[in-house]
């Protein structure tokens, strides 16, 4: 496959990479350092990429894999309006609703930010284990808990 | 994905991104290429510092220096072999087949590796390279043959100082700037790992 070809699947997908990468940079400078790792490492894992999953899955992988193994130059306290306008939009009415989601994703620690990132997307449970590496159980588990949390930091937020 | 809207500042910079990239001249800042690439120097630095043991070996004639000299050259080559096993398994690809846990495990892992190979090199390898240039130095600074140099009571006590002195303060430079690089990162990779194995 050409790079032209690898930049076309790539740009098809960019919000996928948009998205993860604004839920744990800080600012512009970080975000385009993993942009290039995610790209680099994705040009590099291309050749192993043999359909058998969606590409979308795939990328997936690449991405949070990259970003969760990488070291972190600042500090991962996010700004409220660090995580993109993307799919997260979608599961809520209106703008206020999705601001305060937003909001409330960011107060989540790094593993459950991809896990309700991933549930988000429209992934089910078990294709969220096969990306994690936990059982699908436990990604019930987690996903239950992650969305009381949730919802109990949307109210906190509310009624600051 | 589905923006039907405006594009967004990070979809600006993201085109902007892929519009100036070139592929193939893209570069890992992957911390274990770091490592992998600073492992690579210390195995050919230490294949020098055996081949001038090797070369010191045969220039001397004192039998008890030889023997000396070959046990630092026995060491050595231990602590380039265990050096190669060690980058023998580095791989900075990030891992597709990998789900994250294992993948962070596999960062995790190798990562302490090298730190403690370091921190093994920094305990032994230093110190006594420190001993064995001591002696070709103060013999060669003397004047003297090595033997001679080293049979006076003043400078083998000195020796011994200069290695106790050098074994603890090798050790804990060798932690300190480690804890200094990877502390933090090695830290988030431990609380994630555990984030995720809970409740497994």
């Amino acid at each position: 496959m050409s790079e032209k070809e690898f930049l076309q699947h790539i740009r098809d997908s960019q919000g996928i990479i948009i998205k993860v990468v604004n839920l744990y940079a800080s600012d512009s400078e970080e975000r385009r350092d993993y942009y290039q790792e995610i790209l680099y490492q994705a040009w590099k894992s291309w050749p192993q990429f043999a359909g058998k999953s969606k590409f979308s899955t795939w990328l997936y992988r690449i991405c949070l894999n990259t970003v969760l193994t990488s070291k972190r130059k600042k500090s991962r306290m996010l700004p409220t309006d660090a995580i993109g306008e993307t799919d997260i939009a979608a599961d809520t009415h209106t703008h206020a609703h999705s601001a305060t989601l937003k909001e409330a994703i960011t107060q989540l620690n790094d593993i459950d930010k991809a896990l309700i990132t991933l549930h988000l997307d429209g992934y089910e449970q078990p294709e969220i284990a096969a990306i994690m590496g936990i059982t699908p159980n436990n990604v019930r588990v987690k996903l239950f808990r992650i969305k009381n949390q949730l919802s109990k930091l949307i109210k906190d937020n509310l009624n600051e | 994905m589905n923006n039907t809207s405006l594009p967004s500042q990070e979809e600006k910079e993201f085109e902007s991104f892929l519009g100036s990239v070139q592929l193939q001249q893209l570069q890992t800042s992957n911390p274990l290429q770091k490592l992998s690439k600073t492992l690579l120097y210390n195995i050919l630095f230490g294949g020098a510092i055996c081949l001038l043991y090797c070369v010191a070996i045969i220039a001397v004639d004192a039998l008890i220096i030889k023997a000396i000299l070959a046990v630092l050259l026995l060491f050595s080559v231990w602590a380039v072999y265990s050096g190669y096993v060690i980058y023998s398994r580095f791989s900075p690809q990030v891992s597709v087949a990998h789900p994250v846990l294992e993948e962070m495990e596999r960062h995790y892992t190798t990562m302490t590796a090298w730190i403690k190979k370091q921190e093994i090199t920094g305990l032994f390898f230093y110190p006594i390279s420190a001993a064995g240039g001591f002696m070709m130095g103060g013999a060669a600074g003397s004047g003297k043959p090595i033997i001679e140099f080293m049979s006076n009571t003043y400078v083998l006590l000195l020796l011994l100082v200069l290695v106790a002195i050098l074994e603890p303060i090798c050790f804990y430079l060798v932690r300190y700037f480690n804890k200094l690089l990877f502390g933090v990162h090695l830290a988030d990779l431990k609380r994630n790992i555990d984030l995720l194995k809970e409740g497994e």
